[in-house]
């Protein structure tokens, strides 16, 4: 009497801690955690994430792109939802469900098939759905039926006159094993969170250019970039690739014919072919200086549109650089020009050409632009030809160091081993009991019943047994008189959950 | 090689049609009443011409891959005719297992849809642009093909027994609820002999919206973009398009082509489901309920979850495993959460749902067999859905 009130008084003083244990041990939470998470991830697909939107100015893009429910996503925070608290707040929550819940029936499961009862009884066991029986049998028998199952890679344990036999116990924790390695890859994606295990960025680099990254430690040249395709009006990719070399200091590490789909690996840092600028940049031309009115020749001269020089000479006349616009552009507004950057994509050369006895003439030479330069030059004497031109596209380099996808892959690993245990393998038991002269024999699986009578079959016919056909699955009624008698399945390891509800 | 592949590929089509036909004969016949499931010789036949159209698939199917040079499922034509494929397959070896004549007439007519479907896609051999240049493309999209296709199974077999415990007398929600799905599918054929027909005519309108981007209807634009004068784009049959507009908030690149294709495909369900209606003079359902009779319920049920239980870890490593090995090595991060991405890790959380309610008391049966029902709907939006409605790095088709 005494230690039942002790009891009720224990239950009613649950620690705030009992509560929140049993809050995530239920299923229940578990599953409305899922779908929280598979609903919420719905939202997330209605506009592409800010990492997929070909514009650096989030603000104004869904706003421009997809009017006002665009713009509506944007100011919810719903374009970068992944990364918000509240998502990461239900995978954390899964976490910590998938621990409390595995905890919860592993231990139970793993306490009641250690201490399973090898001897039955006899009633039990013609309870079973695969069950055959022998009169007139002995102890000889128990010791045959002892050997078949060993022949079959059964774990047989005796006692008295009486014999389990067990195969494929850990198929049981399969559900717990794809758990732990579910819990694994949320750990390798967290992993990030640790300053110095996780770096992500682009890199775009001119031919010959070199760029150091100080979040890696090295440097990296891009030492030649080809760009082909399939046909010739440049519609279809075949396949874009750079020489690119890795630069610690002035030393030079590690180079690598880098392609799509094959990344180079450099202290912890994986180096991939991400994309190219579409657009190509000028990179060496050849200019003629030649008499507008007659055609005439006087010459040529070499021009880096990176780095122009501050004069040329071509024969006697001298051509001044007043100003280089790499990447000129009209201002509508103003009139005037400007530069967009400072790559050499759209070269605008404001020149000054003279000779000895002839005062300074502008000239302007705009390659891309020919009708601004037309515009412009109505007065001109000279026309500034390009004859030969070398141009190039930038190679787009990703760079990224996650130090958690070995351990991500190891949770896969896991994950799979897991869902193999778990849905393509049984857990099958045989008990065998001897009783007032009369053989019992009884089994069980978790699955595949048919695959069961066929091996139970070739054991039963080693002592001497005909056939038997399992019986189909017990209505409700009928099991739960079983239950109340002795159930090998009791220890199922969702049993609690009827009791949930 | 690529005229082989064609009438392999025709061959398929045909084995397919036949066996629909026999099967749905097999099941209606009212002489060759299926005897409590057992196969007549309908059936049996269906089954033959089943896998006859599975090995011309094979056949069609490796000569493409040899003419091209690469495994076919790089394109909506070649990975729609896969996953077809996987569903017939899927649907050989289960039936061999559980010999439920009556499932012939639930997932072959599914399987022939699909890959008329897959008719619709252009069928020309593109070469493979740089991302795609990986072994891991058909190691990643025939295993996630495969896990789909057994999902589909689950699907047949779970709406076979809804359709076997379903009192349509007595349970009018569910039976509204099984029309519904029925009338889903003739929306889905509708939306597929349109889109073929149009295609097949080379049916070509361009619209020019508000903001003058040119919009290319490949259907007739009964709804133009919004902003267009009525009825200046075109005139069919005499009657002058647009009759009206998408309306002002629809906004999206594609999204007042996509609102035409959505009407045109009401349209065309609400035709072709009257008619049907007019032949049958009763709810459809109570028709194709008539197919499951004497077949045992509980077999089916355990055929629905089995099917998920086989095609889940399948699914699993090909859909999210094998897809996170290679976006890592082709796109530098195995996971960004791109829509085709993200929704296969939306339908890898419902079968998760499913298996845990699965294992609670009172959701055998009745209601796992709607969520298995409800999963294909999951499955059909994460293959089709996000391709159409969802642009992403997986736009390739």
């Amino acid at each position: 009497m005494k230690q039942v009130q002790a009891e009720t008084q224990k239950k009613k003083q649950k620690s705030l801690f009992d509560h929140i244990w049993d809050f995530f041990a239920s299923v229940k939470v578990a599953i409305v955690i899922i779908i929280l998470l598979a609903v919420t991830s719905i939202i997330g697909t209605i506009y592409p994430q800010e990492n997929a939107i070909p514009s650096p100015n989030p603000q104004f893009y869904y706003a421009d792109t997809y009017g006002k429910m665009g713009d509506l996503y944007y100011r919810l925070g719903l374009s970068d939802m992944y990364n918000s608290w509240w998502f990461l707040a239900l995978v954390l929550l899964l976490a910590i469900s998938l621990i409390i819940c595995s905890i919860e029936r592993v231990i139970p499961l793993y306490k009641s098939l250690k201490n399973q009862p090898i001897a039955r009884k006899v009633i039990a066991i013609r309870g079973d759905r695969l069950y055959a029986n022998q009169s007139e049998a002995d102890q000889s028998r128990i010791d045959q039926l002892a050997e078949a199952f060993k022949k079959k890679r059964y774990k047989v344990r005796r006692e008295g006159n009486a014999l389990l036999a067990e195969k494929g116990r850990l198929p049981r924790f399969g559900a717990y094993i794809i758990h732990i390695g579910l819990l694994i890859i949320i750990a390798g994606v967290f992993v990030r969170l640790i300053p110095g295990a996780y770096y992500s960025g682009m890199v775009w680099l001119k031919q010959g250019e070199r760029q150091y990254i100080e979040d890696v430690g090295f440097g990296l040249q891009n030492n030649g970039f080809t760009l082909e395709f399939y046909d010739d009006a440049q519609t279809r990719v075949k396949k874009y690739e750079t020489d690119v070399a890795v630069y610690v200091g002035d030393e030079e590490k590690a180079t690598k014919h880098l392609i799509v789909n094959e990344p180079l690996k450099f202290n912890n840092t994986l180096i991939f072919q991400n994309s190219y600028d579409p657009n190509p940049m000028f990179k060496r031309g050849k200019v003629e200086l030649t008499d507008k009115a007659s055609g005439k020749s006087y010459g040529t001269f070499d021009i880096n549109f990176d780095d122009p020089k501050p004069s040329y000479q071509v024969g006697e006349y001298t051509l001044t650089m007043i100003n280089y616009y790499p990447d000129i552009k009209v201002d509508p507004e103003k009139g005037g020009v400007y530069t967009n950057s400072r790559d050499p994509y759209n070269p605008g050369l404001q020149l000054s050409i003279s000779k000895p006895g002839m005062e300074g003439q502008t000239q302007w030479m705009m390659p891309l632009a020919p009708f601004v330069e037309e515009m412009l030059g109505k007065e001109y004497q000279f026309k500034l030809k390009l004859v030969q031109v070398e141009l190039f596209n930038m190679t787009g380099l990703h760079l990224q160091k996650d130090l958690g996808i070995p351990v991500v892959y190891a949770g896969c690993a896991v994950v799979l081993w897991g869902l193999v245990l778990c849905f393509y393998y049984q857990h099958r038991r045989i008990w065998a009991r001897l009783e007032d002269g009369e053989l019992h024999i009884g089994a069980n699986t978790n699955k595949n019943w048919i695959g069961l009578n066929k091996e139970f079959n070739k054991l039963i016919a080693t002592v001497g047994i005909d056939p038997v056909t399992f019986k189909p699955k017990a209505k409700k009624k009928a099991a739960q008189q079983a239950k109340q008698l002795d159930t090998p399945q009791s220890d199922a390891p969702h049993g609690k959950e009827g009791t949930e509800k | 090689m690529m005229t082989a592949s064609s009438i392999f590929f025709g061959a398929t089509l045909v084995c397919y049609f036949i066996s629909t036909i026999l099967y749905v004969l097999g099941v209606t016949g009212r002489k060759m009443k299926i005897a409590a499931g057992k196969a007549n010789i309908w059936t049996k036949w269906g089954y033959i011409f089943s896998i006859s159209g599975v090995l011309m698939h094979i056949a069609a199917m490796i000569t493409r891959g040899v003419g091209a040079g690469f495994t076919p499922v790089s394109n909506m034509f070649e990975y729609m005719s896969f996953w077809a494929f996987t569903i017939m397959l899927a649907f050989v070896v289960i039936n061999f297992f559980y010999k439920v004549p009556g499932l012939g007439a639930f997932v072959v007519p599914v399987g022939l849809t699909i890959l008329t479907y897959a008719s619709v896609f252009p069928r020309e051999v593109k070469p493979l642009i740089p991302a795609l240049q990986s072994y891991w493309l058909s190691i990643h999209v025939t295993t996630a093909a495969l896990g789909e296709g057994i999902l589909t199974i689950s699907f047949a077999a779970g709406l076979m027994y809804l359709l076997v415990v379903t009192d349509l007398a007595k349970q009018p929600r569910s039976a509204k609820f099984l029309e519904f799905i029925v009338y889903l599918f003739t929306a889905l054929v509708s939306f597929i002999a349109i889109s073929l027909s149009f295609r097949i005519g080379g049916y070509e309108v361009i619209a020019q919206t508000a903001e003058g981007a040119a919009q290319l209807y490949k259907m007739p634009p009964i709804a133009g973009p919004s902003g267009t004068d009525l009825g200046s784009l075109t005139t069919l049959l005499g009657v002058s398009l647009p009759l009206f507009n998408a309306p002002g908030w629809m906004q999206g690149t594609d999204s007042a082509i996509q609102f035409n294709t959505i009407i045109w495909t009401v349209l065309g369900s609400l035709v072709l489901y009257g008619i049907l209606r007019l032949i049958a003079r009763k709810p459809l359902v109570a028709v194709i309920s008539r197919w499951v009779r004497g077949l045992d319920e509980e077999m089916l049920d355990e055929l629905s979850y089995r099917a998920v239980a086989i095609g889940y870890p399948v699914f699993t490593l090909g859909a999210l495993v094998f897809a996170m090995i290679w976006a890592q090595e082709a796109w530098g991060s195995y996971w960004s959460w791109d829509p085709k991405e993200t929704w296969a890790l939306i339908t890898w959380l419902y079968y998760t749902a499913y298996l845990h309610l699965r294992l609670r008391q009172g959701w055998e049966g009745v209601r796992t067999a709607w969520m298995a029902v409800a999963g294909f709907v999951v499955i059909l939006f994460l293959l089709v859905g996000v391709n159409l409605l969802i642009s992403g790095l997986h736009a390739y088709a």
